[in-house]
């Protein structure tokens, strides 16, 4: 795109994001704070990862986006086509073909190698907001380890519901040091997060945060010994389309028959499980 | 085992303008291990005050009382640190005021064994069954154990407190006229208590009221005037 | 025989302001005032010095405004000293703080948080300055245990069903918030919480402030069964001095922020040497 520098933002700008970067990933999980950049799309709408994949992003990379697990969702749809328009790198829906991925609210199906980077959209960094409005509170209780009202959260909760009732957000231990919000995916992908080959960062535009798992890191969903976590089950469910049982499903109403449906979140990974299977939509 | 020397207790009160009261002057007296002293002279001499400055309920302002300690050995007890005090007397030196002061909501039973877990390392259970062993000697009733001594009668409150003194055989006993709220059956009792704590080796000083006692129960008679 | 007390602290000064070099010259009970002329700075604590030893109660009385109450916040570090030392000498400070003696006023705030887990239990004059009342009463006991790595929602609940049955509070509302219970309650479950992690040393604020005649009397019941029970040493801050008579052995007389006569408990209210102390004993109802 003519008037702009390669990946909209100036270098200087992309240099800082990237220092912030490495910080974040030199203190995993640690919340490192950034000078979030005006971007021609409001904060809130994934400005946090959009700076991180311009400021890493370079003309052979190549770039999936997905919202929700989806590729062709209103805003991966829109993100995709401002990096391609600033950058003119190749786009694709392939997992195993992107270098960086940027996603919100989804870790893809398929297994991420070392040379590939996610990105995750965050809306609110920090994982003791729920129980503590104090930022400098919060930054107390990091700094110093403090996280027995953590698990007083948890233990209230499981004290009021018999469980754990966190769906999404589920707080985690990276490096046996930090609590961290794993941003809004479901606890079907804490898993993912934990000794993974690839290196996630996280980035909050409207609040101004950054923070990385680096690869091979542990990370621990908080439990209890006697109420530990547990992923979302789907009683047996499959994929309307490609017949799955073994991915994160969403489910949807049919609203002509009245019934539950259920579908691969992931959608790329759900067309090339059709694809290869040579199944047809079951209209 | 008690040496007093020019004992003197005189009373500062600096509120509503300077006020000075005298408490007790020169006293001087000893007292041999197992001995029983009884002091004598009338009201307002200040018999009680030489006793609590024993005790160090009041700081003496003049003299010296030096007291034998198994513990500690010799110690000034006008001027020992309160730490010692307190260890004195959780482990040697016992005292009966005329009136049981109240605990709320503790029972008779736990009032009176409350010294012996103080003195010693011994169970609750083991204790309970001391002081249930002395409240029937002193004739409490068994119902009255586990109640409130502050709906007790006099004399059955002042026998409580009796037998929390005694209970743990103090080395050194200060008595402060025990006997005043009590029925004669119940004197006799409790002074009988008392002749056969001295047998044991105690020591004691004591104020009474009544002349006679004194006189029956003491070996040495110290005579203010 | 010697005695080593478990608590000394030395020359503690607490100051409110800029503060200067003759806060403490200009104020105390011989000035009538904790204002320093100077500087205007308030002097809650100067120079305050004192041995808590095993197993003792020690009372701590004085008007509002004497500064026993910050005195409590001190030592357990909820506010910093001006300045001061503050030792503890029990084995288990050693795991915290390694063997050397140090002033724990200056450790980190890391190290002080372990103390106060372990090693002090405190209860407030006010419930709501020790609990939080959003948060189950059983939950608010569970935080202490939380902070001792105790990672076993069974082995928390009986702990907490335990501390319940030990300071009499009904172990079936052990899940409602603390701010639907009495007064009386809401300090049961303040002690509960002090005494979850075997603590050496309670430190009592007032804790039978505004509660009924009875409910006074079950606290400071309970108080003393748990004393014996624990072999705890307490320090406990009130202005009444029936709960001083009742429950201490040696008492502590402070005015504008400092103390002014250390005695026997008996003694200091049957004999009083200072002023202050006198008048504060002859306005007792």
């Amino acid at each position: 795109m003519k008037g702009y520098n390669f990946g909209f933002l100036d270098e200087a700008s992309k240099r800082e994001i990237r220092r912030k970067i490495l910080k974040a990933i030199a203190v995993p999980g640690y919340q490192v704070p950034f000078s979030s950049r005006e971007l021609p799309i409001a904060r809130g709408w994934g400005t946090g990862g959009i700076q991180i994949t311009l400021s890493l992003i370079g003309p052979n990379d190549v770039l999936k986006v997905i919202d929700q697990g989806c590729d062709e969702s209103v805003n991966a749809v829109n993100i995709k086509k401002f990096i391609n328009a600033v950058t003119n790198v190749k786009i694709t829906t392939d997992t195993t073909k992107a270098s960086i991925i940027q996603t919100r609210h989804r870790i893809p199906e398929e297994k991420m190698n070392e040379n590939q980077i996610l990105v995750l959209q965050v809306p609110y960094p920090e994982a003791l907001r729920v129980f503590e409005p104090s930022e400098f509170e919060t930054r107390r209780m990091h700094a110093e380890a403090d996280y027995s009202r953590m698990w007083l959260y948890l233990y209230e909760d499981i004290v009021t519901y018999r469980e754990i009732s966190i769906g999404a957000r589920y707080p985690v231990m990276v490096n046996k040091r930090y609590i961290m919000d794993p941003s809004p995916i479901p606890r079907w992908d804490i898993k993912k997060l934990n000794m993974a080959e690839t290196l996630y960062i996280f980035g909050a535009g409207r609040e101004k945060r950054i923070y990385a798992i680096p690869p091979y890191t542990s990370v621990e969903p908080l439990e209890f010994e006697d109420f530990q976590f547990r992923v979302e089950n789907f009683m047996g469910e499959k994929c309307i389309l490609c017949g799955s049982d073994d991915t994160f499903l969403d489910e949807i109403i049919d609203d002509s028959k009245g019934k539950r449906i259920y579908m691969c979140s992931d959608t790329s990974y759900c067309n090339k499980l059709l694809i290869s299977k040579k199944v047809l939509y079951k209209r | 085992m008690i040496d007093v020397i020019g004992l003197s207790k005189i009373f500062n009160i600096r509120i509503n303008g300077a006020k000075v009261i005298n408490g007790c002057e020169n006293i001087n007296f000893s007292v041999k291990e197992g001995e029983f002293l009884s002091i004598l002279g009338p009201s307002g001499i200040g018999k009680s005050t030489i006793l609590k400055c024993l005790y160090r309920t009041y700081l003496p302002t003049k003299g010296e009382i030096y007291y034998e300690s198994s513990i500690f050995g010799k110690v000034n007890i006008a001027r020992v640190p309160d730490r010692k005090m307190i260890v004195l007397r959780n482990r040697e030196i016992g005292y009966v005021s005329q009136f049981l002061r109240v605990i709320p909501r503790i029972s008779a039973i736990d009032v009176v064994l409350e010294p012996l877990l103080l003195k010693n390392q011994i169970s609750y259970k083991e204790a309970r069954k001391r002081a249930e062993e002395l409240l029937f000697q002193l004739r409490i009733p068994e119902y009255l154990f586990d109640a409130y001594p502050s709906t007790f009668s006099g004399g059955e409150q002042q026998r409580i407190n009796i037998a929390r003194a005694i209970i743990w055989k103090p080395r050194l006993l200060l008595l402060d006229e025990p006997t005043a709220s009590l029925d004669k059956e119940s004197v006799e009792i409790v002074l009988s208590k008392f002749l056969k704590l001295k047998e044991e080796g105690s020591t004691l000083i004591g104020v009474f009221h009544q002349e006679e006692i004194a006189k029956s129960i003491s070996d040495k008679i110290y005579i203010m005037k | 025989m010697h005695i080593q007390p478990i608590v000394e602290l030395k020359n503690l000064t607490k100051i409110y302001g800029k503060g200067c070099n003759l806060c403490v010259e200009n104020t105390g009970p011989e000035h009538e005032t904790n204002i320093c002329v100077n500087c205007n700075s308030l002097v809650a604590c100067g120079n305050v010095s004192f041995e808590l030893y095993p197993g003792e109660t020690l009372g701590i009385v004085g008007e509002s405004g004497s500064g026993k109450s910050s005195l409590l916040k001190l030592l357990n570090f909820d506010i910093e000293p001006t300045l001061g030392e503050f030792y503890i000498n029990h084995e288990k400070i050693n795991t915290f703080v390694g063997n050397e003696k140090v002033n724990l006023f200056n450790l980190n705030s890391f190290q002080k948080r372990l103390i106060k887990n372990h090693i002090i239990g405190i209860v407030y004059q006010y419930p709501y300055l020790g609990l939080r009342m959003k948060i189950s009463a059983g939950g608010n006991i569970a935080e202490n245990l939380i902070m001792a790595e105790w990672r076993n929602i069974e082995k928390i609940r009986k702990k907490i069903s335990e501390l319940f049955e030990k300071t009499e509070l009904p172990i079936d509302r052990m899940d409602e918030q603390p701010e639907k219970f009495s007064g009386g309650m809401q300090q049961r479950v303040q002690i509960a919480k002090a005494l979850s992690n075997n603590p050496i040393i309670l430190l009592l604020d007032e804790i039978t402030n505004g509660l009924d005649v009875s409910v006074q009397a079950r606290i400071l019941d309970l108080i003393r069964n748990l004393h014996w029970q624990h072999n705890l040493s307490i320090i406990i801050v009130s202005h009444d001095l029936s709960v001083i008579r009742v429950l201490t052995q040696r008492t502590i007389v402070m005015k504008y922020g400092r103390i002014v006569e250390v005695g026997l408990t008996d003694q200091i209210l049957e004999d009083p040497q200072h002023p202050y102390t006198q008048l504060l004993v002859n306005s007792q109802l």
